[in-house]
């Protein structure tokens, strides 16, 4: 198997000093009506830009923008969508970070691409390594929201229809060249879904993928029990949180992959640094069953969002730490 | 023993419908700006405790002049309701900033030893409150559940034995607090709902908090899945569950519908997170809404959580248009 090294998602925003205040900053002052939306724009491109910066200083293989414009994952992607309304706060599964519920009102329209302009961002800045664009998935959208009108009865069909939308903007991405397309679903732990059925919606958002790979990752929860399922998905990665199962890696040692894995070794919820050694082991402890010509990428558990700044570049540090003593 | 007698034997009498608040209040500026010099050394702790006295003397007349029932002191001194408790116990230390949602960001602390309760960490600004009105001030601390949920952990096993800790302390500043006088005790659990799995540890460890304890006790919940664990979660031993129910539209009401709600509940009637004054009249019907649901004697009602986020101005106003709604409503249900 190959080892290659890559961020989960999103970046903290802010660090610890004026200069790394200066996004929190503008969107107070922006709030105010004391500048424009050309100087928050600046801002955030300027943000952006380091995230990606501390990736490529930390040679990761692959590197998002840092979702460094995302409120939380569920409104940045429904926000612009016909169909729905922006509501109140819930809290984001067991973390103590929020997401605004969107309320489905309507059939559920693509008015223009999504997340084209961020992903265009992404390439233009990135110098070295392959690129990845992260957009959450149909049925963590779907349970996740409100029903309101009779255009839809289930959640089933919310994530069909969204799904829809979904394909065509993964048609967008790989359209521009972004290498890979990250599809989070964490909300398989909040309600198990019917197989068969998911596999036909994930035929549908891979459809249009071109020549990029398409992840499926799941995070918040133990996916021993779902990993014969998620293998059988037609997507080319497989992003699981090693955190929450105490038994994952013994099944993949027994079951093996036939997938290219995303494992996220380092905890992306604490701020305790891992022992590379003891991952270095349990990585190599992997190769007798995971074919040769299988990537694995080494990764947090989650986005990095939910560590303070210089907590967040520590884990970078680890991942190449990780990458580099593994190939020794 | 029932609710009402509790407060009865306290000692504390009440108007129907009591007006509160969930705890803190916007900081003026003058607040803002010397807390930023005390941080680079240009001002003394002694001189910001007098600027966050008369801030605290300021907020507590406005709430007297509003006609609020029981006070809070508006947390003038504290930055976020789990990074203060990491502050003044032993055991934490403090890590730079996470963001919770939107443009809100908190210092999660660290656990790196074992937590202490080296002395009292909320009691002189209760007793400072409590003297500046004779109305009752309520205690204000955060559970243990949500300061083990809410730090990042490098010294405890698990998450169990972390909260189990925290539970001992916060005990003991209970103690502390209902020795200097305080009745009414809030202890906020607004990650009670992340788990529903640990509901049972959230119940055990506030027993370990409440328990034989003479006060009564709220906890204030919000922003949480609460269909996963009602009714269960009226098994925390506390008197009052204060709820935001604004911020769902009352979606709460369901659950209650289904099954009555046993305690007594603090109902947010207000959105803390907008800039938007609700009309009056949005708010009389959220409150009849919940009136055919809750009995009127269980009912208290404030604001859906800490109004901090809001400019002064804004949770004025929203302070004032609760008062006068529920004053309204205590005529119509007297006549």
């Amino acid at each position: 198997m190959k080892l290659k090294s890559a961020n989960h998602s999103h970046y903290p925003k802010i660090g610890e000093t004026d200069e790394q205040h200066k996004l929190r900053q503008a969107y107070h002052l922006f709030d105010r009506k004391k500048i424009s939306t050309f100087q928050v724009v600046k801002v955030q491109q300027d943000v952006t830009r380091e995230a990606i910066e501390e990736q490529e200083k930390a040679h990761l293989d692959v590197v998002t923008d840092g979702l460094i414009l995302w409120n939380d994952p569920i409104s940045h992607i429904m926000k612009n969508l016909e169909g729905v309304k922006i509501g109140g706060l819930l809290r984001f599964f067991d973390t103590n970070f929020y997401f605004r519920q969107p309320e489905i009102t309507g059939p559920i329209l693509r008015k223009s691409s999504l997340l084209k302009e961020e992903a265009a961002f992404l390439k233009r800045h990135t110098a070295k390594g392959e690129t990845k664009v992260v957009l959450t998935g149909p049925y963590t959208l779907a349970v996740l929201s409100k029903i309101s009108t009779p255009a839809y009865k289930t959640s089933r069909e919310v994530a069909q229809a969204l799904a829809q939308v979904l394909a065509e903007e993964i048609k967008d991405l790989a359209d521009s060249g972004i290498n890979h397309i990250q599809i989070d679903e964490p909300g398989f732990f909040l309600q198990r879904p019917d197989w068969k059925w998911l596999s036909g919606l994930f035929e549908k958002l891979c459809s249009q993928k071109g020549k990029a790979k398409i992840w499926l990752t799941t995070y918040f929860g133990d996916v021993a029990p779902l990993y014969a399922r998620l293998q059988e998905l037609p997507v080319d990665v497989l992003g699981v949180d090693v955190t929450y199962s105490p038994t994952l890696l013994d099944l993949i040692r027994k079951e093996g992959s036939q997938k290219d894995l995303a494992l996220g070794f380092l905890d992306g919820r604490n701020t305790k640094l891992e022992n590379l050694k003891e991952v270095v082991h349990e990585l190599k402890s992997l190769e007798k069953k995971v074919a040769q010509d299988k990537t694995v990428y080494v990764t947090t558990s989650c986005g990095l969002e939910y560590l303070p700044q210089d907590k967040a570049i520590k884990k970078l540090k680890l991942l190449e730490e990780i990458n580099h003593a593994y190939s020794r | 023993m029932h609710t009402q007698d509790k407060l009865k034997n306290l000692g504390v009498e009440l108007p129907l419908f009591p007006l509160t608040s969930v705890g803190s209040f916007p900081k003026p500026e003058y607040i803002k700006k010397a807390r930023a010099r005390f941080v680079k050394g240009e001002l003394t702790r002694k001189e910001l405790e007098t600027l966050e006295e008369k801030a605290t003397r300021e907020w507590i007349e406005f709430q007297e002049n509003i006609g609020i029932d029981v006070l809070v002191d508006g947390e003038m001194y504290r930055g976020d309701m789990v990074a203060y408790f990491a502050e003044e116990l032993k055991g934490f230390s403090q890590s730079s900033f996470v963001r919770s949602y939107g443009n809100r960001y908190y210092r999660k602390p660290v656990i790196t030893a074992p937590v202490v309760w080296e002395k009292p960490m909320t009691v002189d600004w209760w007793k400072k409150a409590q003297a500046m009105t004779q109305k009752p001030m309520k205690g204000m601390l955060t559970g243990p559940y949500t300061i083990m949920d809410w730090s990042f952990n490098e010294y405890y096993k698990d998450r169990e034995a972390t909260c189990m800790a925290l539970a001992q302390v916060i005990r003991k500043e209970v103690e502390a607090l209902i020795s200097a006088g305080a009745k009414l005790i809030q202890i906020d659990e607004p990650a009670c709902s992340v788990r529903p799995s640990e509901l049972p540890l959230v119940i055990q460890s506030m027993n370990v908090v409440t328990e034989g304890l003479p006060a009564y006790f709220f906890t204030h919940i919000c922003y949480g899945d609460f269909e996963k664990i009602y009714p269960e979660m009226t098994e925390i031993p506390v008197e009052n569950f204060d709820l935001e129910m604004s911020n769902s539209e009352n979606d709460l009401l369901n659950c209650f519908k289904k099954r009555s709600f046993p305690k007594d509940l603090t109902a947010g009637i207000v959105d803390v997170h907008t800039h938007e004054i609700e009309a009056e009249s949005t708010l009389k019907a959220r409150l009849e809404q919940i009136l055919d649901v809750i009995p009127a004697r269980q009912l208290w009602v404030d604001p859906d959580c800490g109004l901090k986020t809001r400019t002064v101005e804004e949770a004025k106003k929203k302070l004032e248009v609760i008062a006068t709604v529920v004053k309204s409503l205590r005529k119509s249900y007297s006549n």
